[in-house]
């Protein structure tokens, strides 16, 4: 009966199917991978183009022939690494997805410029973020505290009283690298050079006579306000390129955030972990939001 | 009427030098006595810039900024969780408040006048190239319908569209392929164009080309365009997939020259984590060094950047035993992928010794390659360009601020770990341009007038030529005498008149919101006529009364700093300092640098920052106090 059975074609057959079966599960590295690859003319021009868009040149063949093999030897790599699932919970992988999702939205919510119109309201409804800063011409005289110590006062005082007596600014006070005099300078430029006490001093002072002390980060100083132009309310025609860029940056926003409610409403969501137990306690939390300066 | 105070007079006397003692020269001594005697001539007050930029003859204001931020866009950005993009970049360099990747609010105790969004070049692309038509792609059908649905402004459709396409494996094949990498650097340019507003406001066009050779060797450099838009996107940016060797990417950047009729150069940052191959003596397959490599590496790479959030690279302890300011923000154990350091490979890491190594080669190879200007940045991977003690938000969104970031490991291997309090709240590049435009700053990065600090905004001047004198170092003449009688940092000087030294007028004003300064000093480097490297300190300008002890080392300025409550005063030190010095040291045989660096007086270090925030303790080998400094682009001279 056995001896019939080996005899028997058929298990034959099935024989040779498990062990090519067995065989198969031995040397495949990994199942489902398509393990045909075809070099088309067009993966060909693709490599040369990309090499071209790099080097500003074509390919000689040799270098042609590199691209390939790495072509091929890469896909190989890939599809076999796909296979094993090393695309799966990576955050390179998974931020470089979102990067690209985010680009397509915002890409889809900006296509089409916006009107005059659109730019104005926009303009009249952020209009202080636009509005021009005032422009001030100013001379300064600087007394350093550490160099006048206990006199400072009476030196500073002593001083002013020549001033608006007329003296040469250049005979008093203490010798600096600030510049004795600024002239037409925007608010904001006096308060990234001098600190922000100082612009907001500035801008309260009468024109034309020697007033201090005004405090700075160098020491303190009598000014004379020269000319003070009042801020403007911005036109479109001054910030139409900000106004500009900001609606065009609040669309992309929208757009990005327009999508993604999209794709939450045919969500289930259900949050079944304990926040509370899992969040820092409350005091780190509130450290933790007062990181801003100024 | 009183006489106008004079400006510290004690200044200009030439003081102390080490590495030994050192008597002064009888030019030195002359100096110093006409000094104290001679009165500043009283004058009008000196007017400010003339209002059209054409009537500048010379750079009079300094504009800061970082030419290196990463955003999200950048994949190890992402990855540690950034999802800020250039737009929100931007926005935050130019002074705005922008949400952190963490949801915090930050902004910049003042704005930047200018920033490079330095994003990897190693990236993938986006779908502009279907917007646009591109004829490659239009064959494919489905391509053509998505083009033709976003003309009609139907973006979100199309999003949704491909995502379905890829979640099913059918994407269009020409999609997936890297000429797409075109379409994200035209994004990228769009962005910067947006932003730029000449004469307000400067976006660089820029990549990081990212090389990191033979397992983590940091070679990475940051490529700046002079040039817009419209000369950017003719060419994709070089990725390390084409190579990892630099002598490639002058290559490429000589071929964008020759295609586009653009200009741009390279600036290399890291060589503390490159493990000896930054400043190799060797190329990068291990040749020797050619005259046409020299040309290539000094014409391409103008500027180092020296300092920033990865550690100080001026110099090293170990090569500067005789500087007591050297051991300052160091991450020297390992190169970036934390493989460790080995004997022999500092040397090849630090800009004061490769300047030294340049003028060594320079006599082999008729050309000096290490010919560099020093500017600071910050490589931040958050897309803040945060530099300041009090206001720093980390290397990565990883180690934004928390509670615990001082101990996150920020490289970790069995045999290296550095940690999240190693990183340092630096730096930012001061630039001197006539204007603020990318052309303006762009040539003054190519001619070396810029220098770096570790954050501060310290404003510092630095000239070098034959025929300075005293009256030139007083803050009235100072500039213009300094422009007209010599060169500015990154200059050159040559044709020493016989018996004459160099003589060198530098000043520096603090930070209206930093802390005072404690001394100016100029460091010398050259090579000795048996051919041994030699560096030489010196301090020219110092606050107080402090006197060079028998060492010739000035007295520490003190300390104000109350870690506990991250505090300190401008008790000490001082607002402003300059000086007149001449080389007392000067063999007109010998080819040599100079460049000014200014230190502040101690203040708090980040690390204080965060513990008074937060309300904890660190470890008690963390550094809770900080030297803020400056360097200056070196001055060279050069025998005739």
């Amino acid at each position: 009966m056995l001896r019939k059975l080996i005899a028997e074609p058929l298990v034959h057959f099935l024989l040779l199917g498990l062990g090519l079966f067995v065989l198969y599960q031995l040397v495949a590295p990994a199942a489902g991978v398509d393990r045909k690859i075809v070099v088309t003319d067009a993966t060909v021009a693709m490599l040369a183009q990309r090499y071209q868009s790099v080097w500003m040149r074509p390919p000689t063949s040799e270098e042609l022939q590199a691209l390939v093999d790495n072509h091929i030897r890469e896909e190989i790599l890939y599809r076999e690494g796909l296979a094993l699932g090393l695309d799966r919970n990576d955050p390179v992988i998974q931020r470089r997805v979102l990067q690209k999702l985010d680009v397509l939205t915002e890409e889809g919510s900006s296509l089409n410029a916006p009107t005059d119109a659109e730019l104005d309201a926009y303009m009249r409804a952020n209009a202080e973020r636009y509005a021009l800063p005032p422009i001030l011409s100013f001379e300064q005289v600087l007394f350093d505290p550490i160099r006048h110590g206990a006199k400072l006062e009476a030196d500073f005082n002593a001083a002013l009283t020549q001033l608006n007596a007329g003296a040469d600014p250049a005979t008093v006070g203490d010798s600096t690298l600030l510049p004795a005099r600024a002239v037409s300078m925007p608010l904001d430029q006096v308060a990234r050079d001098y600190g922000d006490d100082f612009a907001a001093a500035l801008e309260n002072l009468p024109v034309g006579s020697w007033q201090g002390p005004v405090r700075s980060g160098f020491g303190v100083h009598i000014v004379r306000i020269e000319s003070k132009s009042a801020g403007e309310a911005p036109t479109l025609a001054a910030v139409r390129a900000a106004v500009e860029r900001d609606w065009e940056n609040a669309r992309r926003i929208e757009g990005r955030e327009a999508y993604y409610q999209g794709l939450l409403k045919d969500y289930e969501i259900r949050i079944e972990a304990d926040l509370s137990a899992a969040a820092m306690p409350q005091d780190s939390a509130a450290a933790n939001t007062s990181q801003v300066r100024q | 009427m009183a006489n106008k105070q004079k400006l510290y007079p004690w200044l200009f006397a030439v003081m102390a030098c080490f590495p030994a003692a050192c008597s002064k020269t009888p030019e030195a001594e002359k100096t110093s006595s006409n000094d104290t005697t001679q009165q500043a001539p009283a004058q009008a007050a000196e007017t400010a810039a003339p209002a059209t930029p054409a009537a500048k003859a010379y750079p009079e204001r300094v504009f800061w900024g970082d030419q290196h931020v990463h955003t999200g866009w950048s994949v190890d950005a992402g990855a540690f969780g950034a999802t800020l993009g250039p737009e929100e970049a931007l926005r935050f360099a130019r002074g705005e408040e922008v949400l952190s990747s963490h949801g915090v609010p930050a902004k910049l105790s003042r704005p930047l006048d200018w920033v490079a969004i330095t994003d990897h070049s190693d990236a993938a692309g986006t779908i502009f190239e279907i917007r646009d038509g591109n004829p490659a792609l239009m064959a494919d059908p489905q391509i053509k319908t998505w083009h033709e649905m976003l003309l009609a402004g139907k973006g979100l459709e199309v999003a949704s569209e491909m995502i379905v396409a890829q979640s099913n494996n059918r994407i269009p094949a020409p999609l997936k392929d890297p000429v797409l990498a075109m379409s994200i650097w035209q994004k990228n340019t769009a962005i910067m164009e947006k932003y730029n507003e000449p004469g307000k406001f400067t976006a660089f066009i820029g990549y990081e080309w990212t090389s990191n050779a033979g397992g983590g060797n940091n070679l990475h450099r940051n490529v700046i365009y002079r040039d817009g838009k419209d000369l950017a996107d003719q060419v994709v940016p070089m990725t390390t997939f084409d190579s990892e060797n630099p002598e490639d990417l002058w290559k490429w950047l000589a071929d964008w020259e020759a295609k586009t009729g653009g200009s741009l150069l390279a600036i290399p940052h890291n060589g503390n984590l490159s493990n000896g191959t930054m400043f190799a003596l060797k190329t990068f397959s291990g040749e020797p060094l050619t005259p046409a490599w020299a040309e290539a590496r000094a014409r391409w790479e103008p500027v180092y950047e020296v300092t920033q959030i990865k550690g100080d690279g001026e110099t090293h302890p170990s090569l500067s035993p005789n500087d007591e300011f050297a051991n300052f923000e160091r991450w020297d154990a390992a190169n970036l992928a934390g493989v460790p350091k080995q004997a022999g490979m500092l040397e090849q890491e630090y800009a004061r010794r490769a300047l030294q190594d340049g003028l060594k080669l320079e006599k082999t190879l008729g050309v000096n390659p290490f010919k560099f200007g020093m500017v600071g940045s910050t490589d931040t991977h958050t897309g803040l360009a945060t530099a300041d003690e009090d206001n720093f938000f980390g290397k990565h969104s990883a180690v934004e601020p928390s509670a615990e970031r001082w101990e996150h490991p920020v490289i970790q291997t069995p045999q290296v770990n550095v940690t999240g309090w190693q990183m340092s709240a630096s730096g930012y590049a001061g630039v001197w341009a006539v204007d603020n435009t990318r052309e303006a700053l762009w040539d003054a990065l190519k001619r070396k007038e810029v220098y770096a600090t570790t954050g501060p905004r310290m404003t510092v001047r630095f000239f070098g030529g034959w025929e300075y004198s005293d009256a030139d170092a007083e803050p009235q003449n100072l500039v213009a005498a300094g422009y007209a009688k010599g060169v500015p940092m990154g200059g050159d000087i040559s044709a020493a008149p016989a018996g004459a030294a160099p003589v060198f007028v530098t000043s520096a004003l603090k930070d209206a919101l930093g802390g005072n300064l404690d001394r100016i000093q100029i460091v010398k480097g050259w090579v000795d006529a048996a051919g041994n490297l030699q560096e030489k300190i010196y301090d020219v300008a110092w606050s107080g009364d402090r006197k060079p002890g028998a060492d010739g080392k000035l007295p520490a300025v003190g300390n104000t700093v109350d870690v506990a409550n991250a505090t300190w005063t401008n008790s000490i030190g001082e607002s402003q300092l300059a000086a007149i010095w001449k080389d007392p040291d000067f063999d007109a045989a010998l080819p040599a640098f100079y460049y000014a660096r200014v230190i502040e007086i101690p203040t708090p270090r980040w690390t204080a920052y965060d513990q008074k925030r937060f309300g904890i303790k660190m470890a008690d080998n963390v550094p809770m106090i900080v030297t803020e400094r400056a360097y200056t682009s070196p001055i060279w001279y050069t025998p005739k």
